[in-house]
């Protein structure tokens, strides 16, 4: 028996409408989507296309402009790779995950792009200051991540796409941790929003997005057999078949409907009160424990994320003693190198996220388990 | 009878205007395309009535097609 607090990675449990939804996919969908011309591959299809609708209403795009990927690793590395395809310039935030971070700084090393990383403030102003400054004739891509996986900050968007817009420069955002958690759209001004759909979706793992609003051309960076113009060599220009090579997950897909299906049955607003309430239990209840550091700021918005560190207590130890007693927590560097070396934790952090499905007694038994963990 | 032969770039862009035209009231049929037809690899949209019609509706909802053609059975 054991109490998930590492949604941030991936919710867990998924919702009984999403596990019905991949059982009946298992059993009837058995087709390969968009292949054929048979009653089995035709349902499958039409499975396939009810989910992409399903997804584009939810993030208010156009259907075909939905592309399914594996995660949102997949997601970004197209966007990066294919919006930076011919060179140029490039900012990223300093609080990037690696998977923005990875992709960004291979292209770097291979110089095959000019790379810069802006700083990342409490204050929304001085962020977009940041990347204002480091803004030059030749950048292409703005890459942001909505918020950050290591402490939840809700980063600037809105601000950093209109600055982006003003200067006709590609935003790239990362929604992973906040998709399913606040209200994100399209016409927040993003160009590619990127999306893990087994996070805030409640969708399986194995599932994400890229979105676009169809206003930059995105190369792809497989190509493949798309079940369209097959007698050519090309891949198609058109979305989604020019970024969806291959079979793709159509188990994932009907999980991904099921998932925006139980979010907009409780709605966004009432889960992210709900997880940001049990966030405010966990740091009001840790703040009586003096040894307790919590990485939180004044000065801005956060999702339902909290990192923290006991002492100098490491900070996988801590993670392992309170695996122990049935807690689930990751710890260490949340493959986020870059956000670690902002906020200067050298030794990692003990990240708390909880889901909808925890309770305020799940958060008030973790902390008493955490005051309890002697160095 | 006329029927107009609609033919789309992909399965996506054909359901979707599939569904355009249902709501319009016009049912089509969807189908993979034989290879060796003039509308070559992919699906098309088999709709009774005038590819002019059809045409403006598509046009309208900027959905693409490869090509329309009128057929008489």
């Amino acid at each position: 028996m054991f109490i998930n607090f590492d949604n941030a990675a991936t919710t867990y449990p998924k919702p009984k409408e999403v596990r019905r939804a991949v059982n009946d996919a298992v059993e009837k969908l058995g087709g390969n989507a968009g292949r054929g011309g048979h009653a089995l591959a035709i349902k499958t299809s039409e499975a396939v296309f009810s989910a992409r609708e399903a997804v584009a209403e939810f993030f208010g795009a156009e259907t075909e402009n939905v592309v399914f990927t594996l995660n949102c690793t997949m997601a970004l590395n197209m966007a990066i790779k294919g919006i930076m395809r011919n060179g140029g310039h490039m900012i990223i935030s300093g609080m990037e995950h690696n998977s923005v971070a990875r992709p960004a700084a291979a292209l770097a090393l291979e110089k095959k792009i000019m790379l810069s990383v802006a700083e990342v403030y409490g204050n929304a102003e001085k962020t977009v200051d940041s990347f204002r400054r480091y803004i030059r004739p030749d950048t292409k891509a703005i890459v942001c991540t909505y918020a950050s996986n290591v402490t939840g900050q809700i980063m600037p968007i809105k601000e950093i796409a209109a600055l982006c817009k003003e200067k006709g420069i590609c935003f790239i955002v990362d929604g992973a941790q906040v998709c399913g958690i606040i209200d994100v759209k399209l016409s927040d001004g993003i160009n590619i929003l990127c999306v893990a759909g087994h996070k805030g979706l409640y969708g399986v793992t194995g599932t994400g997005l890229l979105i676009s609003d169809g206003k930059f051309k995105i190369h792809p960076i497989i190509e493949g057999g798309t079940g369209s113009s097959s007698t050519g060599l090309r891949q198609p220009v058109f979305l989604p078949d020019s970024l969806e090579s291959g079979t793709m997950n159509v188990i994932g897909a009907v999980s991904l409907k099921a998932g925006t299906n139980f979010v907009n049955k409780i709605g966004t607003d009432r889960i992210y009160r709900h997880e940001s309430r049990l966030c405010d239990i966990f740091i009001n209840e840790l703040k009586k424990d003096k040894r307790v550091k919590i990485y939180r700021r004044n000065d801005c918005g956060y999702v339902p994320i909290v990192s923290f560190n006991i002492g100098d207590i490491p900070s996988e130890r801590v993670a392992q003693k309170l695996s122990e007693k049935g807690f689930c927590l990751r710890a260490g560097f949340h493959c986020a190198a870059l956000a670690h070396s902002s906020l200067g934790t050298e030794n990692g952090t003990v990240r708390f996220a909880p889901s909808v499905f925890n309770t305020e007694k799940d958060v008030f038994l973790l902390c008493r388990t955490i005051k309890s963990i002697e160095i | 009878m006329r029927k107009c032969i609609i033919s789309m770039p992909s399965y996506t862009y054909a359901i979707k205007a599939q569904r355009l035209l249902a709501s319009r009231g016009i049912e089509c049929m969807l189908r993979r395309n034989e290879h060796s037809s003039v509308e070559g690899c992919g699906y098309s949209l088999d709709v009774n009535g005038n590819c002019s019609e059809i045409k403006e509706i598509l046009a309208d909802y900027s959905i693409p097609f490869k090509s329309l053609r009128n057929e008489v059975e």
